[in-house]
């Protein structure tokens, strides 16, 4: 960022889509710039217009219904939307080039990603086949991917999610453009890998002196590699500014909003603060400031008057967009003290035991004559404790099994083996009626609010069914009160019980999914990734909604996700998952203060912290490789072959769970050793 | 991929035998074959020996057995009507049958794609509609009266071509014309679909983003993704026109298998019968495994699934 040089000047970008429903006002006027070699941050909730936007300015908005209907993009001073289609596919990929969100479904699956690169490279100079394979080689080595000699030859379903999006990242730079506008490039990605990939960004972008556009709702991501942010909020940019500036003293209040309503890894807090309600219609944005229905310093003058983006008095290369800028608390709330829980109460028998809990999922053979070619070790021995209002958090990243667990203990799968003891009894061995009265004791509420609900039923109808199906639970003529004295629980109009899934936002969906959950009286509530689905600002809303019901109810709850921020926040305990197994469990404390088992460690030292000047980024510990699979996992202890402390006992032995310091804090680990990669808060 | 072959090799000899042991089953269950052969009026006699010829005087396990030996080494038996070997009649017809397909499917295949990726590239469009309405054509109007309708324009009003025989081009047009239409308008009802549903994934608007010409990410990515459904709908079209355009070889007397199964049918002719049914067969297998070949170029992802890969 030495040399001040305006790579991309972005001035009042308008984009409309027109459909049969009614017309879209997605970009409602834009505004930024971006420096050479600099990183900007677009962060935005879903449906702010940071995608639209994107492709508006790569001139990739698929038109009709799409159109650009103002403003101008200026690259080093040429308006891009003035040129014509030619020029303009010329300067895609040559000058300005892009990656986006699922790299898997990015790349053609029909051709090599040899053949894509070496195509890309071909169209944009006179090369040969030859000299064409040999610079896509050079390129997949330098976004290091491993035998990039053998692996030019390979289809991109051959590769994991982390190496696609280094493909993808080597196509875009194979024509080496000023700009690289990077659209949630990590967002689909583990979050160990996702720190490999940032970090592989940052360096190239230093290499080359690119500008970079980080499009994400990642607050942590943005927090880490960015050096000017711009928030976007219905199609607008509502504030700008250095990085660090804005995040100590947002000059917006959805700025102050969004990160209140972030948990954070290093922190906890007793009650995240949600901004209230959700993101506009973009069919039918409020007049004057979008953002006023959702604000608290909210005045007449807010539902009038658009505020325009203005200079920040006092803070050199900041603007904002609010009428009351000045009444702006300066500080966000920082130190809530956390209500301490304290929940479960150690005596008692545990509401559910799990010993022992083996899945394994057996390949099917694809011939009769050879055998089964083996099994996918989903679940290899798993044991935890859960006491009756109780939160157990259960963290890992995709394909640990975490998922499995919550399936054999809801009897949707068969355990291979192992035994569970619910309320005293044996679970996996239960039958017929006894089978239906546990099942209507252990819920569930499921990642996607959009699938599990049925589009053909009214939320109330929803909400009810459980006593259609489990009689006795509540008297036919008091359904109808009891589903709307529900949905008011969770934070809904009771009056929306006519309504059906189709007309509520996610949010609203994954509440009716709770109160559906509610609505069997259970004991134990498995929530399998419940908010990982939603934006920041509904996810705290959410959390906030389970935590009352559960103090409410005395529920105990396994809330299952690979978000640790998230889990830190709502759990007693905490058990860390890698390939099938426990590795390391505690209370929470323990787990997030003095983490002992490395997997542990590096899992929450990768998780981005949304505060640019947290001293942890230079104790980061960024594994190597992805996880191995789980149809034949490494001997011994299976995190070894990405572990910096593996030594060749790791190999022979499987390192017991087993509580090695004395505290009651078991790990698996034959070197564990405390260590303290989040500094202790709040 | 060998792997993925070789199954589907095996899967293609089971079905052989399944078909064999069906016209097996149809020939001898459905009715007393001897009895279609001499008439009612024959005497015992004559009826013992033609059963003898036949060996159908022996057990039911045994005929079968001879029956599957026979077949595999390729002997149908004397056919009733035409007193010559029944496979070598059936082989004759081949090729008319073939080029009219051959014929059909070429016209079909790259008039239906192109209306199809019309259609695709700018759906709802004037354009689109008109090309709807002719491939909704193609897969609702009747072949028979198609083929009259031809005869009546071309032949008879204008004069040209020929309404039937076998011979040269004026023979051959009319035919091939109404055999294409119904391949012709399925096919680019699929092409308009699958390549709709290939422009809206992600990978497409990746390759423009990368700069690539347009023509080259419709006509090269998203069109080799569309092809697998497309190359589905052609095998089948294939196959049926393989089956003998029954009607359209009668209506324009063409010499091909089709009508040789009717006349075979019509005058109960056994082995005739027989031996058609399993050179069809052979011919709509040898078009499914082609196809299954095709796939694993089209689609990398069934090409490693063998390996294990999955």
């Amino acid at each position: 960022m030495a040399q001040q040089e305006t790579l991309l000047e972005v001035r009042d970008l308008r984009v409309e889509f027109r459909t049969a429903a009614g017309l879209t006002r997605a970009v409602n006027g834009v505004n930024f710039t971006l420096e050479r070699g600099e990183t900007l941050a677009i962060l935005g909730e879903s449906g702010s217009g940071k995608s639209v936007s994107a492709q508006a300015i790569m001139g990739i908005v698929d038109s009709p219904p799409g159109k650009i209907t103002g403003g101008s993009v200026r690259l080093q001073g040429e308006d891009l939307l003035q040129l014509d289609a030619e020029a303009m596919r010329q300067a895609r990929g040559h000058r300005i080039a892009m990656i986006f969100q699922d790299a898997q479904a990015a790349l053609d699956p029909a051709f090599t990603v040899g053949q894509q690169i070496s195509e890309t490279l071909r169209s944009g100079s006179a090369l040969s086949p030859q000299q064409a394979e040999a610079r896509a080689i050079d390129l997949l080595e330098r976004v290091q991917i491993p035998e990039a000699r053998r692996r030019v030859h390979d289809y991109p379903h051959q590769f994991s999610g982390g190496m696609a999006q280094r493909v993808m990242i080597a196509l875009a730079l194979a024509l080496e453009p000023e700009v690289l506008i990077a659209d949630e490039p990590t967002t689909a990605l583990d979050v160990t890998v996702q720190a490999q990939v940032m970090q592989l960004l940052s360096e190239l972008q230093a290499e080359s002196g690119m500008g970079l556009i980080l499009i994400t709702h990642d607050l942590g991501v943005v927090a880490e590699v960015a050096d000017r942010v711009a928030v976007m909020y219905a199609g607008k940019v509502v504030e700008t500014g250095p990085i660090a500036a804005l995040y100590a003293r947002p000059g917006h209040p959805y700025s102050v909003g969004l990160m209140d309503s972030m948990p954070r890894v290093d922190r906890q807090e007793g009650r995240l603060l949600a901004i209230r309600g959700s993101p506009p219609n973009l069919m039918r944005i409020p007049a004057g400031c979008a953002f006023h229905p959702r604000c608290a310093l909210a005045q007449e003058r807010c539902m009038q008057e658009t505020p325009a983006l203005l200079p920040l008095p006092d803070e050199p290369g900041r603007h904002s967009a609010c009428h009351f800028v000045a009444d702006i608390p300066g500080r966000r709330r920082s130190e809530l003290s956390a209500a301490p829980t304290g929940k479960s109460a150690a005596s008692e028998e545990p509401l559910l035991r799990v010993e022992g809990l083996v899945k394994h999922f057996p390949l099917r053979s694809r011939s009769l004559l050879r055998r089964s070619p083996g099994a996918v070790k989903a679940v290899d021995g798993v044991d935890f404790e859960l006491y009756r209002g109780e939160t157990l958090g259960l963290v890992g990243e995709s394909g640990c099994g975490k998922s499995t667990v919550a399936r054999t203990l809801l009897r949707l799968e068969r355990a291979t083996a192992g035994r569970a003891w619910f309320a005293g009894e044996d679970l996996f061995a239960l039958r017929g009626e006894a089978l239906r009265r546990a099942r209507q004791h252990i819920q569930m509420v499921f990642q996607d609010p959009y699938s599990s609900l049925n589009p053909r039923m009214t939320a109330g109808a929803i909400v009810a069914e459980p006593w259609e199906v489990h009689e006795g639970l509540a008297p036919r003529n008091e359904w109808r009160a009891r589903a709307r004295d529900l949905l008011q629980r969770v934070g809904l109009d009771p009056d929306d019980e006519r309504r059906y899934p189709h007309e509520f936002s996610g949010g609203q969906r994954q509440r009716i999914g709770i109160a559906r959950a509610l609505a069997f009286n259970p004991q134990l509530m498995i929530c399998d990734e419940p908010v990982s689905a939603l934006d920041v600002s509904i996810q705290a809303q959410i959390v906030n909604l389970l935590q009352d019901l559960q103090q409410e109810f005395g529920i105990a709850v396994i809330f299952i996700a690979h978000d640790l921020s998230v889990v830190r926040h709502i759990s007693d305990r905490v058990a860390v998952m890698y390939m099938g197994r426990i590795v390391e469990t505690g209370t929470r404390d323990q787990i997030y203060n003095q983490p002992t088992h490395p997997y542990t460690q590096a899992l929450l030292s990768a998780v981005p912290v949304p505060d640019p000047e947290s001293e942890l980024r230079q104790r980061r510990i960024i594994l190597e490789g992805e996880v191995p699979g789980a149809l034949d996992p490494p001997s011994g202890c299976r995190f070894r072959t990405r572990c910096w402390k593996a030594a060749p006992p790791c190999a022979q032995e499987v390192p017991a769970l087993i509580d090695r310091f004395g505290h009651g804090h078991p790990s698996a680990c034959l070197f564990a050793e405390a260590r303290a990669p989040v500094p202790v808060d709040g | 991929m060998l792997a993925y072959l070789g199954r589907r090799l095996l899967q293609s000899v089971a079905v052989t035998f399944v078909v064999l042991s069906l016209v097996f089953v149809a020939g001898r269950i459905l009715g007393d074959p001897v009895r279609l052969v001499v008439g009612i009026e024959a005497s015992e006699e004559r009826v013992q020996r033609v059963r003898e010829q036949l060996n159908l005087n022996q057990p039911l396990g045994e005929q079968y057995a001879t029956f599957i030996g026979d077949a595999l080494s390729l002997q149908f038996g004397v056919s009733f009507w035409q007193k010559v070997p029944a496979l070598p009649r059936v082989l004759e017809r081949i090729p008319a049958t073939l080029t009219l397909a051959a014929a059909a499917l070429a016209l079909a295949l790259p008039l239906g794609i192109t209306l199809g990726a019309l259609s695709a590239l700018r759906p709802w469009s004037r354009v689109d509609r008109i090309t709807n309405v002719i491939s909704l054509g193609g897969v609702s109007i009747v072949e028979f009266w198609l083929a009259l309708m031809l005869i009546l324009i071309f032949p008879v009003r204008l004069g040209w071509f020929k309404t039937s025989g076998y011979g040269g081009i004026e023979y051959f047009v009319l035919p091939a014309l109404t055999l294409c239409y119904k391949p012709l308008g399925r096919i680019a009802q699929i092409t308009r679909s699958a390549l709709l549903d290939e422009l809206a994934k992600p990978y497409v608007k990746a390759a423009r983003a990368r700069g690539l010409k347009e023509r080259r990410v419709v006509f090269v990515h998203a069109l080799k993704n569309a092809a697998v459904p497309v190359l589905t709908i052609s095998g089948d079209e294939l196959a049926a026109l393989l089956n003998g355009a029954i009607i359209v070889e009668t209506v324009f007397g063409w010499p091909g298998i089709g009508r040789l199964t009717i006349q075979a049918l019509e005058r109960r002719d056994l082995p005739m019968v027989e031996a058609t049914v399993f050179v069809v067969a052979i011919f709509i297998i040898v078009t499914n495994l082609l196809v299954d070949m095709a796939y694993t170029w089209l689609n990398p992802r069934i090409r490693f699934s063998a390996a294990g890969d999955a």
